[in-house]
């Protein structure tokens, strides 16, 4: 049953994988032209992000430099950092400079929330802070410190260090960033001034700004050592890793992207610091289970859509094709009514129709040829039954022997002679067509070998219109006329009789005539078929021209009859000479064809 | 005709499965594209409050940078201290019954916490280990077990003391716990290098108490022992409570003190030299790679049994250096 099912499958299947060659096109391709939009998007967001970060820390940094400049150029201060210790009790007027410098840090870092310390250190470890009451760490000397030495090193220049714990306050550990400043009089050092600035500034502004769809941001120092990160206790372990071999130093902000993850860097101004953002697009066009759960749905709509449309499609398909073979199965076995009734209307129907219409043909070729082998074989016995009998064959051969004996030597011949004749055209295997001469020739040997037996008994006349002379007509048609005159017309009368055979041309037709004056017969009796007919000579004869006329022709040529019956006259119309008083006209009626 | 329909439609059933194979082959091809992993539930549980300690508030701020990382959910429990461990088998009796994705826990008692670990892989959960161990880890059912190598650390801790203390010099070794995994990890490490060279003490179990209560034990354990030439302390507030307590006997550089983990109190006591060194760990990686490795975990892909996070000696010269400042001080304050 299955293997039967093959177009169905075929339906099937190729709808299915038609959907599924969809989908495995679409679903891609709309993924990708979404990837392709969301990192376009993405590279947008992570320079912009990038520079309000830059502007931002760039802020800070500015303002913290202009504080430093500020200070370092401030004539209080450089009184404070030349003169002498201000505790010595004869340093009245450098106390009461150092209070000055004192309010001076506390009103700057009293306007700005993020600056923790701005102190002022003096080459002598004297100091002033805008805090009160700390004091700074007695574990350390800031003097052994990196940032210190590189500061002095720096020569006046405002140096800003990386984040870093600041360690001079003792008892405190806050995360800072550094703005440090060597203050000279000429060559001399006289000290150093130290602002930090809250590290938290800094890394709220890195971890408020980012953070959203995977992006962050870190900043490298000048060393390369890493100012802020978000993770960056999994960088120094190792855990983690960044790909700092992307990172451009360059005013102007640079984009570098590999595998998904766009790195976008900027230096910003006054500092030796590099802002880098990172924003990791795979994570952006993220397909949700929600969304592959949802394609999983269509897909199964789509299968099941698939299904059902197959099913139908492959239905109204196949019903009309089994119906078709089923037809032609029967057609096959014989059944030549076989008919496909399709209710569809498509290509199957047409050929449903045109199938119904062939086996119409065929049983209508078959129907004909079987009528026209049958008319075949009629037609044979029919013109055998024409031919001359033997009955006529005897009383003839009985007048030659019967002339013979008395001598009549002339008669033997003639008839002899026209016997002969009229046998062998009668057995000839001459065509059915034969030309008006040649069936008038037949006809006059016949009547010949009658006029012989017959003498005065049988007046005879031939008529033959020149024109119709070459024209076609029916072998051994007008003989069984002729004889049907003879022995129902003429015989009967004691006195004898007149038989006056005509060929013509009646408009488009050959027109035959024989006509006697016998005794004539009821024009219906020769209708009735052989079988039933009283007397068979008659009817069989004029019978049997009629059926072949009619068989070779159609329907409105054969033979005609017109009689006056017992006593009476034919009404004039037959165009003989009225004096010929003929009562019966037999007619032939012909196409008029030449070849 | 009816019949027939559903012939056919049973017979193209395995059609529609093929069709629906297919399309989940689709589907398929789009999963590996996807980096982001289902927004877990993860219950984390730790030995103490985050407000307590420096260590377990660098390990909830290292679950928290994952869980961000990642999209998932942390939720960080604790008891109060390290001695309740019936509180501990409770809280994870309640994680187990809010039927989470994942539990990590950091067990305050390595034998006891096997049965409420069973319970959770039981309902399948996965349960990964973090700080501290369940014992026999052969049989245990924790998936992973993220920390310190503590015999490792305590090896170092007893290299300090080497390198600090004259041979066969009075030692006292104090634990929170004697139960812990990493407790008894690092003080099989301490005792594996200075057995054999010092006098060591029994151990003192100070019994999960918090700084206060410690600083009157150790007290009482250096009048107790008033030849004692170093102490070897086995956490951050057992060294608190061990450097107060030498500090309050005023004898400070006299006794030699090595610790465990760190504070901004430690670093302070390091920076004076009433501290001679610590070792600390890395808990805010140990927190990130819990998270990672139980998301690892979750989606399906395989996990070595343990990872070392590391340890890292500490002393008064390196507390300023790069990396260590970033250990050693939490951003946050």
């Amino acid at each position: 049953m299955r293997r039967k099912s093959h177009l169905r499958d075929s339906i099937f299947l190729t709808s299915l994988f038609t959907i599924a060659g969809i989908m495995a096109v679409f679903f891609p391709l709309s993924y990708f032209l979404t990837t392709d939009l969301t990192e376009d998007n993405a590279l947008d967001y992570s320079r912009q992000l990038l520079g309000q970060i830059k502007n931002s820390i760039e802020f800070y940094t500015e303002e913290m430099i202009m504080v430093s400049d500020y200070l370092a150029g401030h004539p209080d201060v450089l009184v404070y950092l030349k003169g002498e210790n201000p505790l010595a009790p004869s340093s009245v007027s450098l106390y009461q400079q150092r209070a000055r410098i004192a309010s001076e840090l506390k009103a700057i870092s009293g306007t700005r929330q993020d600056l923790v310390n701005v102190i002022l250190f003096r080459e002598d470890g004297n100091f002033i802070s805008n805090r009160d009451h700390v004091g700074l760490t007695p574990y350390w000397d800031y003097r052994e410190f990196d940032w210190y030495k590189e500061t002095i090193a720096a020569r006046g220049l405002p140096r800003l260090s990386s984040s870093r714990v600041e360690n001079v306050i003792a008892g405190e550990h806050r995360w800072v960033v550094s703005l440090s400043q060597a203050i000279y009089d000429r060559d001399h050092l006289l000290g150093v001034l130290l602002i930090d600035l809250n590290f938290q500034t800094i890394s709220d502004i890195c971890s408020n700004l980012s953070g959203q769809n995977g992006a962050y941001v870190y900043i490298q120092g000048a060393n390369d050592e890493l100012v802020y990160h978000p993770q960056q206790r999994l960088i120094y372990s190792s855990v983690k890793s960044e790909r700092f071999d992307l990172v451009r130093r360059s005013a102007a902000i640079e984009s570098v992207t590999r595998d998904g993850i766009i790195y976008s860097s900027v230096q910003i101004k006054s500092a030796d610091w590099v802002i880098v953002s990172v924003t990791d697009t795979r994570q952006m066009v993220q397909i949700s289970p929600l969304v592959i759960a949802s394609y999983i749905g269509i897909a199964l709509i789509f299968a099941l859509i698939a299904l059902v449309v197959s099913l139908k499609a492959s239905k109204r398909l196949t019903d009309p094709i089994l119906e078709l073979k089923n037809s032609m199965q029967n057609f096959q076995q014989g059944d030549f009514d076989a008919k496909a009734e399709i209710t569809v209307t498509n290509e199957i129907a047409e050929l449903g129709e045109q199938f119904n219409s062939m086996t119409q043909q065929i049983k209508t070729l078959v129907e004909h040829e079987r009528l026209i082998e049958e008319q075949k074989r009629k037609s044979e016995i029919q013109a055998l039954q024409s031919q001359i009998r033997p009955h006529f064959l005897y009383n003839t051969l009985e007048s030659i022997i019967w002339m013979a004996s008395s001598g009549e030597q002339e008669k033997v011949v003639e008839m002899t002679s026209s016997l002969a004749k009229l046998m062998r055209a009668s057995a000839s295997k001459a065509r059915e067509l034969v030309t008006v001469q040649m069936e008038f020739d037949y006809v006059s040997h016949y009547l010949r070998i009658q006029k012989l037996r017959y003498q005065d008994q049988l007046q005879y006349e031939i008529m033959i219109d020149p024109e119709v002379r070459q024209a076609r007509m029916l072998r051994l048609t007008l003989q069984p006329l002729v004889e049907n005159a003879i022995y129902h017309g003429i015989k009967p009368l004691r006195d004898g009789g007149l038989i006056l055979i005509r060929a013509g041309r009646a408009g488009s037709e050959l027109l035959v005539e024989v006509a006697d004056n016998g005794v004539g017969f009821t024009p219906d009796a020769w209708m009735l078929s052989p079988e039933e007919s009283t007397d068979e000579g008659e009817s069989i004869g004029l019978h049997n021209v009629h059926d072949r006329i009619q068989l070779l022709f159609g329907k409105p040529f054969g033979v005609t009859v017109r009689s006056a019956g017992p006593g009476q006259d034919l009404l004039d119309e037959s165009g003989f000479d009225p004096a010929a008083g003929i009562r019966t006209v037999v007619a032939i009626r012909l196409p008029l064809v030449y070849e | 005709m009816h019949k027939k329909v559903n012939r056919l439609f049973i017979f193209y059933w395995p059609w529609l499965l093929i069709g629906l194979a297919v399309s989940a082959l689709v589907a398929g091809l789009f999963l590996p594209l996807q980096h982001k992993p289902y927004p877990y539930r993860i219950i984390a549980i730790g030995k103490a409050s985050t407000q307590g300690t420096a260590f377990w508030y660098s390990m909830a701020e290292g679950m928290a940078a994952a869980a961000i990382e990642f999209q998932v959910s942390v939720d960080y429990r604790s008891t109060v201290d390290e001695s309740e461990v019936g509180r501990q088998i409770a809280i994870v009796n309640q994680a187990i019954a809010e039927k989470p994705d994942a539990i990590i826990l950091a067990a305050l008692d390595a034998d006891r916490l096997v049965e409420p670990a069973r319970a959770a892989r039981a309902a399948g959960i996965t349960v990964v280990m973090v700080d501290s161990a369940l014992a026999d880890v052969e049989k245990s059912p924790q998936q992973s077990f993220i920390a310190t190598n503590n015999v490792l650390a305590g090896q170092q801790l007893g290299e300090l003391v080497v390198q600090r203390v004259r041979p066969g010099a009075k030692i006292l070794v104090i634990s929170p716990s004697t139960r812990g995994d990493s407790l008894i990890g690092r003080e099989t490490g301490v005792r594996a290098v200075i057995q054999d060279a010092f006098n060591v003490l029994p151990t003192l179990d100070t019994g999960g108490q918090l700084s206060d209560e410690i600083y009157h034990q150790v007290s009482q354990a250096l009048i107790d022992h008033p030849d004692v030439e170093a102490i070897v302390c086995l956490n951050e507030y057992t060294t608190a409570g061990a450097a107060r307590a030498i500090r309050g006997a005023s004898l400070t550089g006299e006794v030699t003190l090595v610790g465990f983990d760190s504070s901004e109190e430690l670093i302070n006591y390091l920076e004076e030299g009433l501290l001679s060194a610590v070792v600390i760990q890395r808990p805010f990686n140990m927190g990130y790679l819990s998270v990672t490795r139980t998301i690892d975990l979750l989606n399906g892909r395989k996990v070595e049994p343990f990872y070392d996070t590391g340890s890292i000696v500490i002393t008064k010269d390196n507390i300023y250096t790069e990396e260590n400042q970033k250990l050693l001080f939490p951003f946050e304050d």
